[in-house]
């Protein structure tokens, strides 16, 4: 829960029982209904301020006992708020919680009293209550004594007896820790060990001794404060009679909860609650009627849960339920506990608690010093553990009460002075005791002495380190000399024949030539069998030893390290008095134990090191292959990387080996020396308690040394097959290059070449001709400039013309095209990308079906054994095929097949500029003659018409030239693309390597850490958050699309054209997300390429009208189809791609452009094939198309109309061509809807069509369909997002807040067909800006983000009207505009300028002045402008 | 005896009932239902044996306010939007339609028979009479969806009737819970001596129920500790009672708010509903422990009130049915009985008497309202079950669904067969929806 929402929640929580109370008004409803409100606020408010707490490094229990501070009867008296919110009568009545609390309390302590580290450290918890009974009298007793007779006085205290009296019972109660906040704070630290246990073990038997002493001070008390009075045992007797009840009864409680876990078991909590009630009210019904019979419930519930937690199986059982149980009475406990402390007492004696405390404290860090140098703990430790002492709550209160019972007459003054010091102790305890948890974890603890140290590592701190004296009896030296020999022998076969063979083997790796041997592991097998006979060896040697030697006691006092009490040393003080000299040492047991425990375990790890070396070794040689990968290796450096590694490894290992050997003689020798005195602990030296482990580490010798083998395959595994991998990556690489190498040879520079000479002769032409060098704007001059501009020049014939006509014939009739067309023909059957193609799929490999790898990234560092090492078994050959045959595959085919419409276009361009420059122009000459003009007209014209077309062929072949370079170059591009993303995927899936292309992990990482920085810096300062988040929300609420829409529509902000154009930008997918996407799918998702036949889905309607209206054409029934839709819609593809199913490449594709504005030029592109290329006018086209026929699909006639009277008159006379040719010619036209809906009033466009097909918007479905085509052949699956933006709604995400994959995707798809309007290119395009991630085999997405063009209106009309023309006409230059809108050239210089800086107009090509629609809002331009009553609507256009 | 004793022995009774009736009877305990807890309750209460005292019970209150929140918010944290919205087509206009005419028919029959002083002087103000009207009229309207779920399970029944039928009982069961809380709301309004109008005490009402919503919510966040889901249901639970209480709302009506915006807003329902699912069951049986121990037998005759309720429910619940069915004929044109199948109406009753008999305080009518609905409980609980599988096999729809039985065994973890590490018991063993209103059948 973050900060702000714990906050939340304490205010509308204080703000309930406020308006509760507010509202409650004069109901008198009796105070229980307050009660369970407040117990309900009690836990709410107080968990959620301990969580505060929690936040800011303190425990938990503090928080609820602050969050009752804060909120009690006494704090709100101090603030003069009336009725708190917790009024006394509320805090009163939760006390009934306190029994139960204390209950569980209690049954937790004694669950968590181990009884095995009780044991353990006895001597420290004895040592230190034997200091702190007598200190704590006599410093905290003494010193409040002290205090109050000199500069504390105690208001109503004056007689010594009095204030002794009250010493004494301060003095016994600052002695108790809390259980219940130990337990508290420990659990929630989770922090366990030696100070845990130890504090735990303190608070439970401090609690004791705390009865105890109350007990004494309350006798002593009595007779101190009482003339006359005598001391008396009988409370003695009764407490000690108590106690004994307790725990019987206590054990009995303890053996029902464990007889019914063990047989009924259900409903524990109910049980817990039961027991807890029950007991409490017994205790209370026998105080009433039975004097003798009467037991402690503290002590009764810590014997059960010590009994169930020592002495069943049921211990942790019992801790869940308790803990469900336990957490909300205990919120409430220490809630009413902070709730009840009296605040002003507490301030008002604040000077002699806070003295008070801080002697208290001081007796606790004396007696825990003291106490812990007596046991033998470390000084670090000792003073660390009076912190956690400090502690006190409900058991001191509760003991309070019975001193204040016990002394009725200093009941006022003993609260006066103890209240606040407990009240101290309870704030300040559990911070101090979490902070000695916390230090207590750094501390090394001293194991404590007759430890069994049979586990010790060699390394570890032993008392027998540096023992080399050995024992001084010749028959235990004899022994000792005897196994130094056998271990000596065994290091030094493991050096001589382990270590040097196998670091001999290594080399031999090194050394190997053969590239798969360097990768194999050494076997650790016979490894392994060979550790295991030096075991078994060793173990015959130290069978040879005599069993049991008779020797003298070794010289020194033995006894010096161990205090007193030590019985062991105690008896052998007491043995060697009565003159006891001499010892049996069972010299083969011991030496067995010693030895076997010791270096068993190091033999086992000598083979998992080596295993781990050889797997590092391996990992390291898979490392430096994979960083190779693309670039020159450098064996040198990698052979001395990898014998650095053998070498050092070798020599740690021999370290090893010596330092165990060495430290196992030492301790052989310590332990014959002092076998059978009190300094060796007789366990150690017996053998059953190593044999199991001896046992245990041979087994493992046996299981390893294969386990190591079939890991180390695994290692092995993944270098072989990035070696297998790496080597068909090169041979594809150079096989690539080969072919690109060919491809650009012979293909690429050929027709590049060609192309230089048409052009070379066409500007030779040009200049022949006298054709005006093109100057800037040329391209925008109407068609009676340029004619006027050409016709300028005089001097040339038309003997000139036809010669130039010759000339032309002959390089490019008969020259260029044959060429062109002879290549292309051999590059479809027999080009090198055709070669290339079956090269690659020839060198596939053949690769294992399966094979168990262990996954690149693997820590070596971190294998410890066999068995760390994770294993993956792979699908290989799947991979394999899956990337190369089928991406791969697939991928140069696509680009084979781009290559080959590349040249296809080229022949198309070139044929046309041939029949236009040769036949068409001849024809065109010979038509002016036929229409009788005299010599120098027809002169004049003819040349005026040569030029004209010469000079439109010249910037076709410029242009021509520049493109097929630039497509040109794409094709290595694809090529080389193709096959890296296939190579990257494999490593990827198959051997685990990270993502190559890893940018869009890293940013969202990066963005999500800055997030969580920001996010924790904000939280330090919580005004500074509330502030932030304030604005936050105005700016949220003022910074809302809907808010910025209503502000920019209204016209009260204008948008800059900075925005503008970012809106306008984000509508496409930027550089960054194509690139980051595998290209295979980018390609696919490029809106350029609607072509395909994979957008043929969900256009059967639209494809069967076409394939009905050309079967009519077939039968001899004229037909000419129109087909409408928005740009980007797919209406061309559609029609395109049905037309070559139909017709084969039979199928002219004229696609018109602005330079088609002109009769000649736009017949010139329509007679694209024989007869047809030489009309220069419509009649002469009309007669070819009728003689020739053909199948005509018509693109882009939009571009031809300017909205001039000039160019309509043109667009009626291609309708009419149309409407004259249509039994011959099957003319299908693609029209913009726009323009369609302009020129049907102005020429009754839709009359000159006998069938009409209409390219809707796509619906969802089919968009959804359009998409997963795409992505299934791209081999991605989609994960559809689970929020899409719109659901951010509150209300909308409630109501759909689980949803199903297919929800998801429905959601997605309704949102992108909402956004899109259906329009293919758009919704494209979309989807990719809604790409998240490209993940190996999937692409996840998220919400649809649509940068909404609220700005539009202020545009302005202007802009809007340039915008519409640009809609309807396409590319424009200036002066085009100028013509259609008759405008001043400053006005339109103006919309022009805004429509350029908000970027929705973009110059067609670079180098060129028309400007043109930018297409990814084509679409959405549209419909604003349709709205705006710019363009004509469906309706309108209907009417 | 200590209170807090007796409520722990009260609480185990009731958890040791709940475990011998479902490994006594299993699933067939619909015959006997809510009746044994309400005559043990009768038996324990001052009227029999005089273990709860009359000081004992009055001191209990708060608690049985918890009792009755909690089954309160069990209702509300059912009320999922998303899913909600699967239900059939229509039901939620039949069981609007059924509900409103039921219960105008008998709110309008008690209100006429309390005004016109038939049966003397029960209550003062018109205001009283009108509450105890409407309390009567909405406890009518209470169905209890287990009973249908049982009876068609064990019928085996499937068709529009089978499938619409739960689903209006709920939905009609939630509109009387709301009704009943606005009406008190509206009623403790009028009842205050201040200013503020009847309708501002709904909507206190209402935001005080949402606001314990969000605080859970907020309290909760997106942790899914088990422990910190405890704490925090017992927390609103108490503090949403505990308020109820004190404003003299209805913890039933301020609890189920919260259910449902705890049900709609957070992401730990299916946890919550997991985890108070064990506790439905001994929470009902506190509930009608304590319902029939402050019960008080009302004079003879009075005994016209509840006798008659029963009787004029039955007309009136086929009465609603059929003006359901005319406006969605599409679940049932041919089952002349259909208001039959509404007949059972579970512990929630006992909650809705329990709750008006505090607020209103102990007299005549109180003692009236609470005995008629509780009889009316017990009388309905008898023969609800045959009634609804008449109706049933007049739809022709009992016996369509095939009996399928799972490959596998539930897994019981020993041989006793109903425990797990967590002190679970294998309540599940009972058709599962069986407590989802709480009643024990």
């Amino acid at each position: 829960m973050s900060l702000m929402r714990r906050f939340l929640v304490l205010a509308l929580l204080i703000a309930t029982m406020f308006g509760m109370q507010w509202l409650k008004g004069g109901l008198g409803q009796g105070s229980l209904a307050i009660t369970f409100a407040a117990i309900g606020f009690v836990v709410l408010a107080a968990y959620a301020m301990a969580e505060l707490a929690s936040a800011v490094g303190l425990p938990r229990v503090t928080g609820y006992i602050v969050a009752g501070l804060g909120l009690g009867p006494s704090a709100a008296a101090m603030m003069g708020l009336s009725p708190p919110i917790l009024t006394e009568a509320a805090v009163g009545d939760m006390k009934v919680f306190n029994g139960l609390a204390l209950a569980l309390i209690a049954l937790e302590a004694g669950l968590e009293l181990n009884l095995e580290a009780l044991r353990r450290f006895k001597r420290t918890l004895s040592s230190i209550i034997l200091f702190k009974m007598p200190l704590s009298w006599l410093m905290v007793g003494g010193g409040f004594v002290a205090l109050a007779l000199t500069v504390m006085p105690v208001p109503g205290v004056t007689e010594f007896g009095h204030i002794l009296a009250i010493g004494l019972v301060v003095g016994a109660l600052s002695v108790g820790t809390s259980p219940a906040v130990s337990i508290a704070v420990i659990s929630e630290s989770g922090i366990k060990g030696k100070v845990a246990d130890l504090v735990l073990g303190f608070a439970v038997f401090k609690d004791v001794v705390m009865v105890i002493m109350i007990a004494v001070a309350i006798a002593v008390g009595t007779i101190l404060i009482t003339d006359g009075a005598a001391f008396d045992a009988g409370p003695f007797l009764k407490l000690l009679k108590k106690v004994f009840f307790s725990a019987v009864f206590g054990g009995v409680i303890g053996g029902l909860l464990v007889a019914w876990m063990r047989w009924v078991r259900w409903e524990i909590i109910l049980i817990l609650l039961v027991v807890a009630y029950g007991v409490n009210s017994f205790s209370a019904y026998l105080h009433d009627v039975h004097s003798t019979f009467q037991f402690k419930p503290l002590l009764l519930f810590i014997t059960a849960g010590f009994v169930v937690g020592n002495f069943s199986r049921y211990g942790h059982a019992l801790h869940k339920p308790l803990g469900l149980l336990a957490l909300p009475v205990f919120v409430i406990f220490f809630t009413t506990a902070g709730a009840g402390l009296n605040l002003e007492a507490t301030i008002a004696m604040l000077p002699l608690a806070c003295s008070l405390f801080a002697i208290r404290a001081l007796m606790m860090y004396l007696s825990a010093r003291w106490g812990g140098k007596l046991a033998g703990e470390t000084t670090a430790f000792s003073n660390n553990l009076w912190l956690g002492f400090i502690s006190q709550a409900g058991v001191a209160l509760v003991l309070l009460k019975v001193a204040q019972d016990g002394l009725p007459a200093l009941a006022a003054e003993l609260e006066l002075v103890a209240f606040p010091l407990i009240t101290l102790n309870l704030l300040i305890g559990p911070i101090l005791l979490r902070v000695a948890l916390k230090r207590g974890q750094g501390i090394d603890v001293a194991p404590p002495p007759g430890d069994s140290d049979a586990d010790a590592g060699p390394t570890a701190a032993t008392p027998w380190s540096g023992f080399d004296d050995g024992p001084i009896e010749p028959a235990l030296a004899d022994v000792l000399g005897e196994t130094t020999a056998a271990l000596d022998a065994l290091g030094q076969d493991l050096r001589t024949r382990l270590l040097a063979g196998w670091r001999e083997a290594g080399q031999q790796r090194l050394d190997a030539t053969a590239e798969g041997d360097r990768f194999k592991p050494a076997e650790l097998k016979p490894a392994a069998a060979f550790l295991r006979g030096r075991a078994r060896k060793l173990r015959d040697s130290i069978a040879q030893l005599p069993v049991a030697v008779k020797a003298g006691l070794p010289d020194g006092d033995l006894t010096a390290e161990h205090g007193a009490l030590h019985l062991p040393t105690t008896l052998f003080r007491l043995r060697r008095s009565l003159g006891k000299t001499s010892r049996r040492v069972d010299t083969r047991a011991l030496v067995r134990t010693r030895v076997e425990g010791r270096v068993l375990p190091m033999l086992a790890e000598v083979l998992d090191r080596i295993g781990g070396i050889e797997a590092a070794r391996i990992d390291l040689q898979d490392r430096q292959q994979r960083q190779a990968r693309g670039a020159a290796r450098n064996p040198e450096a990698e052979r001395r990387e990898l014998e650095t590694l053998l070498d050092t490894a070798q020599a740690d290992l021999e370290r090893h080996i010596e330092t165990t050997l060495e430290s196992t003689i030492q301790d052989v020798a310590y332990h014959l020396h002092y076998a059978e005195t009190p300094r060796i602990d007789s366990k150690a030296i017996q053998f059953p308690s190593v044999s199991r482990q001896s046992q245990e580490q041979l087994k493992r010798l046996e299981r390893d040394g294969v386990a190591w083998d079939d890991a180390l395959a695994a290692v092995m595994a993944r270098a072989e097959l990035r070696h297998q991998l790496l080597l068909v990556e090169q041979d594809m690489d150079s096989v690539c290059e080969n072919a690109i190498d060919a491809w650009s040879e012979g293909q690429r520079d050929i027709l590049l070449s060609l192309v230089t000479s048409v052009r070379d002769a066409v500007v030779d032409a040009c200049a022949a001709l006298g054709v005006p060098e093109p100057a800037e704007g040329e391209a925008s001059r109407s068609g009676e400039e340029l004619a006027a501009a050409l016709t300028s020049s005089a001097g040339t014939t038309l003997e000139d013309v036809y010669a130039q006509i010759a000339r032309l014939d002959e390089v490019l009739n008969q020259g260029a095209l044959p060429r062109i067309a002879d290549f292309r023909l051999s590059s479809e059957s027999q080009g090198p990308l055709v070669k290339l193609e079956q090269l690659v799929t020839e060198r596939i490999p053949e690769v294992d079906e399966k094979t168990a790898i262990a996954p690149t990234g693997l820590d070596m560092s971190a294998v410890e054994g066999p068995e760390t090492v994770t294993r993956e078994v792979m699908p290989v050959s799947a991979i394999v095929d899956k990337y190369l045959v089928g991406e791969l595959a697939w991928s140069l085919a696509e680009t084979r097949a781009e290559d080959e419409e590349i040249v296809a276009r080229l022949e198309q361009r070139v044929g046309e500029m041939a029949g236009s420059l040769t036949v068409g122009l001849k024809g065109a000459l010979e038509e002016m003659k036929e229409r009788g003009l005299d010599h120098s007209d027809h002169t004049r014209a003819g040349v005026a018409f040569a030029r004209e077309s010469m000079a439109r062929a010249r910037r076709i072949a410029d242009t021509l030239y520049q493109s097929l370079s630039e497509e040109f170059e794409t094709v290595p591009k694809a090529i080389r693309a193709s096959s890296e993303d296939a190579f990257v995927r494999i490593y990827q899936r198959l051997l685990g390597e990270p993502d190559a292309s890893p940018k869009p992990q890293q940013l969202r990482r990066e963005r999500l850490r800055r997030v969580a920085e920001t996010v924790v810096s904000k939280s330090k300062n919580a005004v500074r958050k509330v502030k932030e988040v304030t604005k936050t929300v105005r700016q949220r609420i003022t910074g809302s699309d809907m808010a910025e829409r209503a502000r920019l529509r209204s016209g009260s902000e204008h948008a800059d054209p900075s925005r503008m154009a970012r809106d306008v930008f984000a509508r496409e997918p930027s550089k960054d997300q194509v690139e980051r996407m595998p290209y295979v799918l980018a390609r696919l998702f490029s809106p350029s390429r609607l072509d395909t036949h994979h957008l043929l889905t969900g256009v059967d309607e639209q494809v069967n009208a076409l394939a009905a209206a050309y079967e009519r054409f077939e039968r001899g029934i004229p037909t000419a189809v129109v087909v409408q839709g928005d740009a980007g819609s797919g209406k061309t593809s559609m029609a395109r791609v049905t037309l070559r199913n139909l017709v084969g490449r039979r199928l002219e594709d004229v696609v018109l452009e602005a330079d088609h504005r002109s009769e000649a030029a736009l017949c010139e592109a329509l007679g694209i094939h024989g007869s047809a290329f030489a009309a220069r006018s419509f009649t002469s086209l009309q007669q070819a198309l009728l003689k020739e026929g053909g199948t005509i699909l018509l693109d882009g006639l939009e571009q031809v109309f300017v909205r001039n009277q000039e160019t309509l008159q043109l667009v009626r006379r291609l309708l009419s061509l149309i409407m004259a040719t249509r039994q011959r010619v099957f003319w299908v036209v693609s029209i913009d809807e726009p323009t369609m809906r302009l020129l049907e009033p102005l020429c009754d466009f839709s009359a000159y069509f006998t069938d009409h097909v209409e390219l809707p918007p796509f619906d969802a479905e089919q968009l959804g369909t359009l998409i997963e085509s795409r992505c299934r052949l791209a081999g991605f699956d989609i994960e559809w997002p689970t929020v899409a933006s719109r659901d951010r709604n509150l209300l909308l995400r409630l109501a759909r807040r689980r949803q199903t994959v297919q929800e998801q995707r429905t959601r997605f798809l309704r949102t992108l067909a909402k956004t899109s309007g259906g329009n293919a290119r758009d919704a494209l395009t979309q989807f990719m800006n809604a790409i998240v991630e490209v993940e190996s085999e999937a692409i996840r997405l998220g919400p649809i983000t649509v940068a909404p063009l609220s700005w539009f209106d202020q545009l302005g009309r202007d802009a809007h009207r340039l915008l519409a023309l640009h809609v309807l006409c396409g590319p424009l230059s200036f002066a085009e505009c100028q013509s259609s809108l008759l405008w001043a050239p400053p006005r339109l210089e103006a919309a022009k300028a805004r429509l350029l800086g908000a970027g929705l107009l973009v110059r067609e090509r670079s180098g060129t002045e028309r400007l043109k629609l930018r297409s990814h809002v084509w679409r959405v331009v549209t419909d604003a402008l349709i709205a705006r009553g710019e363009l004509l609507g469906p309706t309108k256009g209907g009417s | 005896m200590d209170t807090s004793l007796i409520l722990i022995i009260v609480l185990t009774f009731a958890f040791a009932a709940t475990r011998l009736e479902v490994m006594l009877l299993g699933d067939k305990t619909s015959l006997l239902a809510s009746l044994e807890y309400l005559l043990i309750g009768i038996l324990v209460g001052p009227l029999v044996l005089g273990v709860l005292g009359p000081e004992r019970i009055t001191s209990l209150e708060p608690l049985l306010a918890v009792v009755t929140g909690f089954v309160g918010f069990l209702v509300g944290l059912s009320l999922s939007v998303s899913e909600l919205r699967d239900r059939p087509p229509g039901t939620f206009r039949f069981a609007l339609s059924t509900g409103l005419v039921t219960s105008l028919l008998v709110g309008g029959a008690a209100f006429a028979l309390f005004a016109t002083g038939t049966l003397g002087r029960l209550g003062g103000s018109t205001e009283t009479l009108l509450m105890a009207s409407a309390t009567l009229g909405l406890g009518a309207i209470i169905t209890s969806g287990a009973a249908i779920d049982a009876a068609v399970t064990q019928s085996r029944a499937r068709g529009p009737v089978s499938d619409a039928l739960p689903h209006a009982a709920r939905m009609v069961r939630v509109v009387a819970i709301i009704g009943f809380g606005l009406a008190l709301a509206s009623y403790r309004g009028r009842a205050a001596d201040d200013s503020v109008d009847a309708l501002v005490w709904d909507g206190i009402a209402i935001f005080g129920g949402v606001l314990l919503g969000v605080i859970f919510h907020v309290f909760v966040g997106n942790e899914r500790d088990r422990g910190k889901l405890f704490v925090a249901t017992i927390g609103v639970v108490a503090l949403g009672s505990g308020i109820a209480e004190a404003l003299q709302f209805s913890p039933l009506f301020i609890n189920l708010v919260a259910g449902a915006v705890i049900a709609n807003i957070s992401k730990a329902r299916p946890d919550l509903m997991a985890a108070d699912e064990r506790l439905r069951r001994p929470v009902i049986v506190v509930l009608l422990l304590l319902a029939g121990a402050t019960w008080k037998p009302i004079a003879g005759p009075l005994w016209v009130v509840p006798i008659g309720f029963v009787v004029l429910r039955v007309v009136a619940l086929r009465i609603g049915a059929r003006a359901g069915v005319g406006l969605v004929p599409s679940i049932d044109d041919h089952t002349p009985r259909l208001g039959n199948a509404l007949l059972s109406q579970g512990a929630i009753v006992a909650a809705v008497a329990i709750n008006y008999h505090q607020v209103v305080g102990p007299s005549p009518l109180a003692d009236t309202v609470l005995t008629t609905l509780l009889l009316s409980a017990v009388v309905n609980e008898l023969w609800a079950a045959p009634a609804l599988k008449r109706v049933l096999l007049d739809a022709g729809e009992s016996g369509r669904r095939p009996i399928v039985r799972s490959p596998v065994r539930p897994a019981r973890s020993d041989g006793h067969g109903h425990h797990d590490d967590h002190g679970h018991h294998d309540d599940h063993d009972a058709p599962s929806s069986s407590a989802d209103e709480g009643a024990p059948a």
